[in-house]
């Protein structure tokens, strides 16, 4: 993978969770919301009841070498099912969940579902999906224009404690999903390049959002 | 004469209390919320937290599975029950240093000793690095509990997710677990992961381990209930 690539790769992917889907939170419904997630009828005939609706294609198992990563992690239909699944599973973080507070309670920037339009446009692009398809970078639905990393998340404050946490939430969906390993380290692997970019407070090593004052 | 002053003086309140009603609702629509932040914001229930929890409520509805949990274990901890004056007190007896944050909507613990969240027979000496409650916005009622382990050596690590997993299936059963619990799997790559969870209608759980660069083997729980209804 070209390094362009895996930096618009980890770009999607952080965002994914950090600046991006406090989507769930608005006061409109959740792109692709509760009906896409499977999670009132899905539930394993085993008596853990998993929802299994974290999206990403499972289909290329644990060893999937065959196609593009865009085409492993299920196309531009598999990508956003894992977006939100993933960003599903750090709002339900006790201390992650703070950080969704531009989206959630101030509702600034854009909306969710242009956030949401942003990642899967930037994750496919990154992930090898052709431009007929997907296309980073672009302008989404009532032309908002996609962020940089560093833009997305500078109002945030993100402690390095916090920043690991979400990789270890969002590799937990991505290998519950099915998403071959090598895949999730291709992910991850990039993701840490861009740390600095998006944990910007190094002043301490966990915490919730410290929301503006005034 | 009596009746009809009585009719236009419910009238009229009745119409008040509808057009109060309208202009609150409005002032809590997004074009609305402009207005109501100018005029010092909602007297209930809008401080951030609160806010906040909606959109952890949606991520509920959105995972969680669609039967009902046999039990709800969360380390000894209550569910739904347990309050922030409870945790505190918890963490008092244990000796655990914690804040509070968020308005009693997070209470965040560092370095926890391993027997206020394992038990009596866990090693003395050993420490859990980040353990986080998080409660209802103004009730203060425990919804979820996360720990943090980092650095972990392959075998203590998996001893601690075989422990973790052994105890949730004890109560829950098998939970769907998906890569390698082994210390041979965990330590040989960076990212590699073993998960285990569990979605009922009522309750969550989550028991992970993953190869972090620059942290060790990492140990994560959560465990959240699912009543949003």
């Amino acid at each position: 993978m070209k390094s362009s690539m895996k930096g618009m790769l980890a770009a999607a992917v952080a965002c994914a969770a950090m600046a991006a889907v406090g989507c769930s939170g608005s006061d409109d419904p959740a792109p692709g919301g509760t009906s896409s997630s499977g999670s009132s009828g899905a539930s394993s005939s085993g008596s853990s009841g998993s929802s299994g609706s974290s999206g990403a294609s499972s289909s290329s198992g644990s060893s999937g070498a065959t196609g593009t990563l865009y085409e492993r992690l299920g196309k531009k239909e598999g990508i956003a099912k894992a977006v939100s699944a993933i960003v599903a599973e750090e709002l339900k973080d006790e201390e992650i969940k703070s950080y969704f507070y531009f989206q959630i309670v101030k509702q600034e920037g854009p909306t969710p579902a242009q956030i949401e339009e942003c990642l899967v446009n930037q994750l496919g692009s990154a992930a090898g999906g052709p431009e007929a398809e997907v296309k980073y970078p672009t302008m989404v639905s009532g032309g908002f224009m996609c962020r940089s990393m560093i833009d997305a998340h500078k109002r945030l404050s993100i402690p390095p404690g916090v920043f690991d946490k979400f990789i270890m939430i969002a590799g937990g969906v991505l290998k519950s999903a099915g998403v071959a390993e090598a895949d999730i380290t291709t992910i991850a692997n990039v993701l840490v390049g861009t740390k600095a970019d998006v944990a910007q407070d190094t002043k301490r090593q966990t915490g919730p959002f410290i929301p503006p004052q005034g | 004469m009596v009746k009809t002053s009585t009719k236009r003086w419910m009238g009229a309140m009745a119409g008040g209390v509808t057009l109060v009603v309208a202009a609150i609702g409005f002032l809590h629509t997004p074009a609305g919320r402009p207005l109501l932040a100018r005029v010092g914001g909602c007297p209930v229930g809008n401080a951030p937290p609160a806010r906040v929890e909606e959109g952890r409520v949606r991520a509920v509805l959105q995972t969680r599975g669609a039967i009902a949990a046999p039990a709800r274990p969360a380390l000894g901890f209550r569910l739904d029950e347990t309050t922030l004056a409870d945790v505190k007190a918890w963490a008092s007896h244990h000796g655990a240093r914690c804040v509070e944050k968020r308005e009693g909507t997070l209470l965040q613990c560092a370095d926890v000793p391993s027997r206020a969240i394992d038990g009596p027979t866990a090693d003395e000496a050993a420490k859990v690095d980040d353990v986080s409650f998080g409660f209802t916005p103004g009730t203060h009622v425990l919804t979820g509990i996360s720990t943090l382990r980092y650095a972990r050596a392959p075998g203590g690590a998996v001893a601690t997710l075989d422990h973790k997993v052994s105890s949730l299936e004890k109560e829950l059963g098998e939970g769907k677990a998906t890569g390698q619990r082994d210390a041979q799997y965990l330590s040989g790559g960076a990212y590699r992961t073993a998960v285990v969870e569990y979605r009922f209608r009522d309750y969550m759980a989550d028991v992970t381990g993953m190869n972090l660069p620059g942290r060790g083997i990492a140990v994560r729980e959560h465990y959240q209930s699912a009543r949003v209804d």
